[in-house]
Formats: structure tokens, C-alpha cells, sequence
């Protein structure tokens, strides 16, 4: 409805007659009251300066804080870290127990990640323990099947006899032979890190390939050497290896050159010309990789190079310590007993596992004394 | 230009006084307690009313008009002209409300219920048809801008001139003209949803 201006005038006039006066008579009746409640606050009182004070925000300031708190409690819960589960067949599991699969029959271990282990005919093994991102598994014996889920700090290991395979997500095969100490790793997806058993550095096993090692025969005791070969899946060595191969492997271990190509699918850096970038500007993982494919090829100078490189630059890396180790053995190689000694002094200090039971600790030792 | 007669309190018929303002002024400067209390004896309730025109019956009315005082008092040294106290607390009203309006738009989503919209006392003799409209009348008011709210109030609501408007919420004239146009037109689209005020206002 249009107005003209006269009539708009007139229209909020008379509104505005109308709210005064219901309004004035509202005051009459509660505004005295109200005037001398603040003569008296105003005159005989402090001075207030504001009146958004706490009072107002009392309210929504106590919800808030505890809407944040939940939030907070919810979020501190769900990612508080919670050891995995698992299951044996159908029953639970329990860290300890010792699981064995029959003659004819396997056992699948599944796991609250996703992750599945299968314990193969005639196996024998157990969970050790498990932890937030993964699990510590034994097998004693026969072939363990992995499909492990791969999520940010897997923490996932299987102990078969002296040697651990570290894993990071990937599926693949373990299998010992106690009888024989023998271990194979056959990787079908990712890669894997074979450690122990006295190898003399820790062995990537990538996809598509088998780790092989055989540790000298028993009654070899403290001296046995262990033999090892990395090769591709389809050209897996035979479950048992004959004495050409053994005195192949104990070649290899003498002079690790001769692995050549089967292994050269594993390790980085071909070419000496990269050896100094990666002195400097490499990695941890790639000082370690490429100290194993120089050692590998008798270029021992090389390789220590690197695995100084490694100390220098990362001294709390872990492997750092490993890496006296090698350095030592490396100084082992060329008949330097000082030197030796001096890094397997390191790597006890800096591993913090001292230097008892260790073979590596009689070889340095016995060097430079003449044998009677 | 309609000039436009509106009832006044008697407090704005009370230009005789300006002389014991000035005096009253002078001693509130001076420290006196007794002239503080004379001042707001004089104007508390033009205050007050100034107040409950812009905001409604509002449930921080009392704290507002003790803050206008508080400021007042604080402040009184840079009043220019004794004489004009009155229309300096009515501007000093003005900038209260305004200061009130806006907070409580800033901190609205903090609030369960915007402290406007809490319920009121209850009102013994007041007709409660009056007391919905008034309520009804400022609801519509809120949905002003801040500006708009209080140049409407002062104007149509308290009845002043377009200069009085003008010198309280410190605005040139033709701002004031301006921002009480938009509000005229606000007002009216919105009160054409609300045949109650219509009714109320007995057809008009």
C-alpha cells in the first residue's frame, strides 16, 4: 500500500504517540524503582565499567570449554594407542600361546589391523607380543604366510631362529628349518629387512625375489658362517642346497662380489660418480644401501666411506651403531686389528648390547695373535 | 517539510533549568556528591525513557542507565556547553544503546537466547495486549541495522527533531534523513506481515 509522505508522517506519529504512552506507563510502574536502584549503586557504590561481565559468559564460556574437553577426551581416545588383537582360527588369540598347525592343515591368524598370518602345514610358532602398529611373531619351525597391512609405523617382525624379518606392509613368506638353519624369505608384494643370524648387515628382500640363507652346520657352533643369496622368486634356489652351493656361498661371504647380478636388483647406486652425492646428501636407508653394494663389489674403501658418512651425519640413527659393526669387520677384512677393536668399541657403546656372545668379538679378539 | 507535533515529557519542556544545569555541571566537575546526585535526579528519567524507547523494556535497562551515568560523570569535562547537558546525555544514551545493540549482534551466536528475547517480569497493571506490541514493535526494530534502530527510535519513538536525532547518534542531517527514510520503509514492509500492529494502532 503506497503512502504519500503526509501520510507516512502521520502513519509513525501516531505510532509513535501510541508506544510512548504504553511505554511511559510501563516505566511509571517499574521505573522509579529502577532509578533509585542505581542512585544508590551509582552514588554510594564503585564504578563499574562494563556489564558483560564473566556472569554473562559464564554460561556459554563452561560449555564451551567442556564442548573442547569432549573433543579433546574423544580425540586422545580414539587414537590412544591400542595393542592389536588377534584371532587363532576362530578363538581368540593370546600372546604366548604356543599355535601349531597340524600335518594337513594350516592356521590363519587374523589380526584387529587387517593384517592375516597363516601358520602352514606342520608349523610351529607363536604371537610374542603385539602392539599398537603390528606384532612380534615367532616361528619355530615350518612356513609362515604374511599379508601385512601397511599403515604409517608398521612395527611388524617375525623371529625365525637367530634371524628377524622386519616388515613395513607387504606379502610374504618365511619359512625355517631349524634342522637344516636354514631361512628363506619370499617376498610377493613390498619388501622386507632380514637382520640376525649373523649376517653381517641387514638384507632388503625386495618383491618378487627369495632370500636364501643357510648358517654353517651346527656343530660349526660359534664360528658358523652363514651363507646367503638373494634371487628372483622364479629361480628360487632348491630347499636344500648341495655342497657346491654351500662352498659358493662360503666363497660369497669371503668375497661378497661374487653375488653379483643376483643381487645388484636390490641395491642402489651403480655408478661411482653418485658415490659422493650420496655422502652427502643421501639418506640413512641409501648410506646403508649403498656401504652393502659396495662391500658387495670388494670396494671396501668405499663402503666405509659411506657407513662413515652414516656416523657423522646421523649419530642417533640406529643404524649408525650397526654401521661400526660393519666398519669393524671391514677392518677385520684388511688384517687392521686397531681399527676393529676401536669400532667394536663403538658399537658396543653406541648400541648400549655390549660385546658378549658375539662372533664378530672372538674374530677381533683372536686378530693379530699367531695361531700355535 | 510536515512539521509534525509530538507529545513531549515534561522533562523536554524543562529548557527554564538550563541555568541550574550549568550549575549543577560545575559542581559535578568540582567533585560535589551532592551535585552528582542533583544531575541524575534531573535526568535519569529522560534517560531512562531514551533508553527503553531504543532498546524496549529491556532486562539490562538498569545497567544501562547506570553505564550512561558512569560515562556521564566520566566524561563531563568535555561537554562544550553546561546548558546543553540534557542533549549531550541523551547522545551519551544514544552511544550506550549503539555500543549495546552492536555487542549483542557480536555475541549472539555465543548465547542460547539473546538477552532481548528473555522474558520479561510480570507486568501487574499493564495491559498485556499493550506490552505484546511494544514488544512486537521493537522485534521489528531489531531486524533494523544498528543506525536505522536508533535514528527510528529517537524520531518516532521519543519524538524528536531530525536536528536532535542528528546531534545524539552524531550524524550529519542528511545521513540522519537518509537512514530514517530506509528505516520508514523497513519498518512499514515489515510491519504489513503484522496485522496486530495495524490493529493496534486502530487503523491508521
Amino acid at each position: 500500500m503506497d503512502r504519500s509522505s503526509q501520510d507516512s508522517a502521520k502513519y509513525f506519529a501516531s505510532l509513535g504517540r501510541r508506544f510512548g504512552a504504553a511505554q511511559d506507563q510501563l516505566l511509571q510502574e517499574r521505573g522509579q524503582q529502577q532509578q533509585q536502584r542505581v542512585r544508590v549503586r551509582l552514588l554510594a557504590g564503585p564504578r563499574r565499567s562494563s556489564r558483560l561481565g564473566w556472569q554473562t559468559l559464564l554460561l556459554p564460556a563452561t560449555l564451551s570449554l567442556a564442548l573442547v574437553a569432549a573433543l579433546v577426551s574423544f580425540s586422545i581416545l580414539r587414537d590412544r594407542p591400542v595393542p592389536l588383537s588377534f584371532a587363532v582360527g576362530n578363538s581368540p588369540g593370546r600372546p604366548g600361546e604356543i599355535i601349531s598347525s597340524g600335518p594337513e592343515l594350516s592356521v590363519p591368524l587374523r589380526f584387529s589391523d587387517g593384517s592375516v598370518l597363516k601358520l602352514n602345514p606342520s608349523g610351529r610358532g607363536r604371537v610374542l607380543a603385539t602392539v599398537p602398529h603390528g606384532a612380534r611373531v615367532e616361528l619355530e619351525r615350518g612356513a609362515l604366510e604374511a599379508s601385512v597391512v601397511h599403515r604409517t609405523n608398521t612395527a611388524w617382525a617375525i623371529s625365525a631362529g637367530p634371524f628377524v624379518v622386519a616388515v613395513t606392509g607387504t606379502k610374504f613368506q618365511t619359512e625355517w628349518a631349524p634342522e637344516r638353519h636354514e631361512l628363506k624369505v619370499t617376498v610377493q608384494e613390498g619388501a622386507v629387512v632380514v637382520s640376525g643370524g649373523m649376517l653381517p648387515a641387514p638384507e632388503r628382500v625386495s618383491q618378487g625375489n627369495t632370500l636364501r640363507v643357510v648358517l654353517g652346520s651346527a656343530n660349526q657352533g660359534a664360528n658358523r658362517t652363514p651363507s646367503w643369496r638373494i634371487t628372483a622368486s622364479d629361480h628360487a634356489t632348491p630347499d636344500t642346497p648341495s655342497q657346491a652351493e654351500l662352498a659358493e656361498a662360503q666363497a660369497a661371504s669371503v668375497k661378497p662380489n661374487t653375488l653379483g647380478d643376483s643381487r645388484a636388483h636390490v641395491l642402489p647406486a651403480e655408478r661411482p660418480a653418485s658415490y659422493q652425492a650420496v655422502f652427502d646428501g643421501g639418506s640413512p636407508t641409501d648410506l646403508v644401501r649403498l656401504s652393502e653394494t659396495l662391500r658387495s663389489r670388494g670396494d671396501s674403501a668405499n663402503a666405509t666411506r659411506a657407513l662413515l658418512a652414516l656416523r657423522s651425519r646421523f649419530p642417533r640413527d640406529p643404524r649408525s651403531a650397526l654401521a661400526a659393526r660393519t666398519l669393524s669387520e671391514i677392518a677385520l677384512g684388511r688384517h687392521d686389528c686397531v681399527a676393529a677393536r676401536r669400532w667394536l668399541a663403538s658399537y658396543a657403546k653406541d648400541s648400549q648390547v655390549g660385546t658378549a656372545q658375539s662372533e664378530l668379538t672372538q674374530r677381533v679378539e683372536h686378530c693379530g695373535r699367531k695361531v700355535p | 517539510m510536515l512539521a509534525v507535533n509530538l507529545a513531549r515529557s515534561p522533562e523536554s519542556n524543562a529548557s527554564d533549568r538550563t541555568d541550574d544545569d550549568a550549575a549543577v555541571v560545575s559542581g559535578v566537575l568540582a567533585g560535589s556528591a551532592a551535585a552528582r546526585a542533583a544531575l541524575f535526579d534531573r535526568h535519569a528519567a529522560l534517560v531512562q525513557r531514551v533508553l527503553a524507547r531504543m532498546l524496549g523494556a529491556d532486562t539490562e535497562l538498569e545497567d544501562l542507565l547506570h553505564d550512561v551515568f558512569v560515562e556521564a560523570f566520566a566524561s563531563l569535562g568535555g561537554l562544550r556547553d553546561p546548558n546543553a547537558v540534557r542533549s549531550w546525555l541523551v547522545g551519551v544514551a544514544a552511544h550506550t544503546a549503539r555500543r549495546c545493540i552492536r555487542r549483542r549482534r557480536r555475541g549472539r551466536w555465543l548465547m542460547f537466547f539473546a538477552s532481548e528475547d528473555l522474558p520479561e517480569p510480570e507486568v501487574s497493571s499493564f495491559g498485556e495486549e499493550a506490552y505484546g506490541e511494544l514488544r512486537m514493535i521493537h522485534w521489528l526494530l531489531r531486524r533494523m541495522g544498528v543506525e536505522e534502530q536508533l535514528v527510528f527510535s529517537l524520531r518516532w519513538l521519543e519524538g524528536m527533531e531530525i536536528e536532535e536525532v542528528a546531534r545524539a547518534c552524531d550524524l550529519s542531517r542528511s545521513t540522519t534523513k537518509r537512514r530514517l527514510a530506509a528505516a520508514e520503509r523497513r519498518f512499514r514492509a515489515m510491519a504489513r506481515h503484522e496485522p496486530s500492529i495495524e490493529r493496534w494502532l486502530g487503523g491508521t
